[in-house]
């Protein structure tokens, strides 16, 4: 049927249902004049059990048709419910993964609301094989107090990278490199002295002081490694000095 | 609570509206289904069916003004009616005859031209011709456009292919049309 053929179809439709219409009209007026014939006709009263059967069949059917239609309101809400959800959840996560000070407003609202535990997960991205993704074999770090000196990893695995720095005195600093395949770090903050964010090489970071441990964690933007330091035997701005000198290699 | 009682409300308002509804015309509709059955089935079940498929259309029902409210009313009497005997007899749509009973003002082909000139002044041009038509026609067209019935549900009432509706209302506009020029009416689609 070519463009033009439907057209015409479709124009034959509605002036025949203009017909129609005017048709309906008077035949519905017809049928009312011959109601109210029918009302004076005593042989054309309808049997009393019939018409109670009849009136039974319009209370079940109203209700039933009731029923269908608050369901299919209930599923039209939730629905709306479901999608408004996933756009939130939508936004939420662009900006969460967009913005740095989103993501800050965020994590202290989280800690706000749980003052127990702050779960610090680094935004994991897909990263199945950490040697093609540059999984460190090694950290440099340009700078440690005095005295502290870099041993050899305590742990090594192709996910993970654990070194202590220690100095003659018994100090320590521990070096903490997690691949990006979803591990998290999680830190106990309750009754924590200070936990806040705060930026370690230009990326988004958090500090937590509790119980004479200092405890930075940040993500490496570049290796896309999770990094934590922490030590007892060190001050804050020590061990931010060396979070900033830290180089993955 | 508060959407169990708003569906109370609305189920007492439609069944309120329809039992007004059949009260008021429940004669009207036993009379018409009594017509196309001739005994051959209960006008109880006639009626019921029907009621049962009005109440799936409330909501256009509500819409229409009373003459037109009626008019669906009884072609949805009338077509469970037609479609009742067709299962029954084993026949096709087009061997039953919904008219018989038609007493109106319309054009018979006996008629004089005097007569269906006077005529023309009081009815519309469809209604002179319609009682000219085959039944399957009528049928399908009061399905259409009275009941604004989807090809699919037209189809499955009358025993054909979906796919055929269109055509076949097609056939049936056109077989409407040659009967309004034949009887010296404006041709609507010229």
């Amino acid at each position: 049927m070519t463009n033009h053929e439907k057209l015409q179809e479709k124009y034959e439709d509605s002036l025949f249902a203009l017909l129609m219409d005017e048709f309906a009209q008077s035949e519905g007026e017809r049928l009312i004049q011959e109601n109210e014939r029918l009302l004076q006709d005593p042989s054309a009263e309808v049997p009393a059990g019939s018409e109670r059967r009849l009136l039974q069949t319009i209370e079940r059917e109203t209700a039933r048709v009731a029923h269908k239609r608050s369901g299919k309101n209930l599923l039209r809400f939730l629905g709306h419910l479901a999608l408004a959800a996933l756009i939130a959840v939508l936004l939420f996560g662009s900006a969460f993964a967009l913005s740095p000070a989103f993501r800050a407003g965020t994590l202290n609202l989280l800690m706000q609301i749980d003052d127990r535990v702050a779960s610090w997960e680094l935004l994991p991205e897909i990263n199945d094989n950490p040697a093609q993704n540059g999984f460190p074999l090694d950290v440099e770090i340009g700078w440690l107090p005095e005295g502290y000196v870099k041993n050899e990893p305590v742990y090594s695995s192709e996910f993970s990278l654990f070194i202590k720095c220690t100095n003659n005195s018994g100090g320590s600093i521990d070096i903490s490199i997690e691949s990006d395949t979803g591990t998290f770090f999680t830190f106990d903050i309750e009754n924590a002295e200070f936990y806040n964010e705060l930026s370690i090489q230009n990326s988004l970071g958090i500090m937590i002081v509790k119980d004479d441990w200092y405890r930075i964690a940040w993500k490496d933007e570049d290796t896309k490694c999770n990094i934590m330091i922490q030590s007892a035997d060190v001050d804050a701005e020590a061990l931010l000095s060396i979070a900033e000198s830290i180089i993955l290699v | 609570m508060l959407p169990f009682a708003i569906l109370a409300i609305e189920d007492d308002n439609d069944r309120a509206f329809m039992t007004d509804l059949f009260l008021k015309y429940k004669r009207l509709m036993y009379s018409e289904a009594r017509k196309i059955i001739k005994n051959q089935c209960d006008p109880d079940n006639i009626v019921n069916t029907a009621l049962v498929k009005l109440i799936e259309k409330l909501s256009t029902l509500r819409s229409l003004d009373e003459p037109q409210r009626v008019n669906y009313l009884i072609t949805t009497v009338k077509h469970t009616a037609l479609t009742e005997v067709q299962r029954l007899t084993k026949t096709t749509i087009d061997s039953l005859d919904d008219e018989d009973w038609y007493e109106r003002d319309q054009i018979r082909s006996e008629d004089s031209v005097e007569g269906q000139v006077e005529r023309r002044e009081s009815v519309g041009q469809l209604e002179q011709i319609w009682v000219l038509l085959d039944a399957k026609s009528r049928y399908l067209l009061r399905a259409r456009y009275f009941l604004a019935m989807e090809d699919g549900e037209i189809a499955a009432e009358i025993g054909i292919k979906p796919n055929s509706v269109r055509m076949e209302l097609s056939r049936a506009r056109k077989k409407a049309r040659q009967l309004l020029v034949d009887h010296g009416m404006n041709d609507p689609w010229s």
